[in-house]
């Protein structure tokens, strides 16, 4: 019998690959954002607003990862962001590798704002770093307000939290201050914002958010 | 379930690590899993279970060391244990200003086996 110490990171090959892509992006001054949320939380209708409203001035790209099926990809690209599909096989989440191939489907001298659009899951994307730069988690109003609690893991690993479907508030059962306040408990760090894709409220905040990223980044590669 | 990803990197790890130390068989594995890592214990044993078939590792037993997350307060210097619904603000001063100590542990520490 022979004993062997190893100590090494379990994900550390996923690690690796993570700060190669982190590094590629950085290189072409792109700004990536790993988006991540519950299904159904709003992600796809976001991102497709939000191209509606930065055309002309942020050039947008997304990796687009569901278990199955292109039809968000679809709607993506529909919006006229350039989109590249990463389909896990029933996977619960995407890991660096995968961004990795997908990076070589995008023109990334095109490419100021990146979107990664993570497998509806709150709890496994977030144990994969993908080389973004942020981490932003959605949270619905049709969800509950205790998410952050039930989920801490995630709502620790992100710096944005975005709380949607705020035209829904009043008939779903959803504190609006008591959803912030749990996700603050949770991660003190967190930037939330507040806004409802269909009716427009908090968009502009949102995109404001966004331009200050991709700014950021440009003076970064300068 | 990314249990079982986390199982089968464990086990390409070790078998890398196995090979390079000369051993033919893998008896034992251990790991340390923080808290705040999403990964489930016991989630992990059971795909384990499945995930070490054919490979150095088929009959191996699986330790799992877990590990409590801990933060320090920058306002007051205490350490405190980070609690279910009161993640990283001091439990005695209240402060937000902390930093993780402990927690987002995902380690292979160490493998046994035969020559
Ligand atoms: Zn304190």
């Amino acid at each position: 019998m022979k004993q062997v110490k190893v100590l090494t990171k379990i994900l550390a090959a996923n690690d690796m690959i993570a700060a190669e892509n982190r590094a590629l992006l950085d290189s072409h001054g792109i700004c990536c954002i790993n988006l991540m949320s519950s299904p159904g939380a709003g992600k796809t209708t976001l991102l497709e607003k939000t191209a509606q409203m930065v055309s002309g001035s942020i050039s947008l790209g997304a990796v687009e990862g569901d278990c199955a099926t292109s039809l968000d990809g679809e709607r993506l690209s529909a919006a006229g962001i350039p989109t590249v599909q990463v389909n896990t096989g029933g996977g619960c989440h995407l890991d660096a590798g995968m961004i990795k191939s997908a990076l070589r489907d995008l023109d990334l001298e095109k490419t100021d704002l990146l979107f990664i659009e993570n497998v509806g899951n709150l709890i496994c994307p977030s144990s994969f770093d993908l080389g973004e730069h942020h981490r932003a988690v959605m949270l619905s109003v049709a969800e509950g307000d205790d998410k952050p609690l039930k989920y801490p893991g995630m709502f620790i690993s992100c710096d944005v939290m975005v709380l949607s479907k705020t035209d829904l508030v009043d008939k779903c059962d959803f504190d609006l201050s008591a959803g912030k306040q749990n996700a603050l408990r949770v991660n003190p760090r967190l930037k939330i914002l507040e806004l409802s894709s269909l009716e427009g409220a908090g968009m502009r905040e949102w995109t404001e958010f966004l331009e200050k990223l991709v700014e950021e980044k440009r003076v970064e590669k300068r | 379930m990314h249990e079982l990803t986390v199982a089968q990197r464990i086990l390409e790890i070790a078998e890398e690590k196995a090979r390079d130390s000369g051993l033919s068989r893998i008896t034992g594995i251990r790991v340390r899993v923080g808290s705040l890592t999403t990964v489930v214990p016991e989630a992990l044993d059971f795909c384990f279970g499945f995930a070490r078939e054919d490979t150095l590792a088929g009959n191996a037993n699986l330790v799992i060391e877990e590990v409590r997350a801990e933060a320090r307060c920058n306002s007051c210097g205490i350490v405190f244990p980070v609690e279910q619904s009161f993640f990283l603000v001091c439990s005695s001063c209240g402060s937000s200003d902390t930093a993780l100590l402990k927690g987002t542990e995902l380690d292979l520490l160490s493998i046994e086996g035969e020559i």
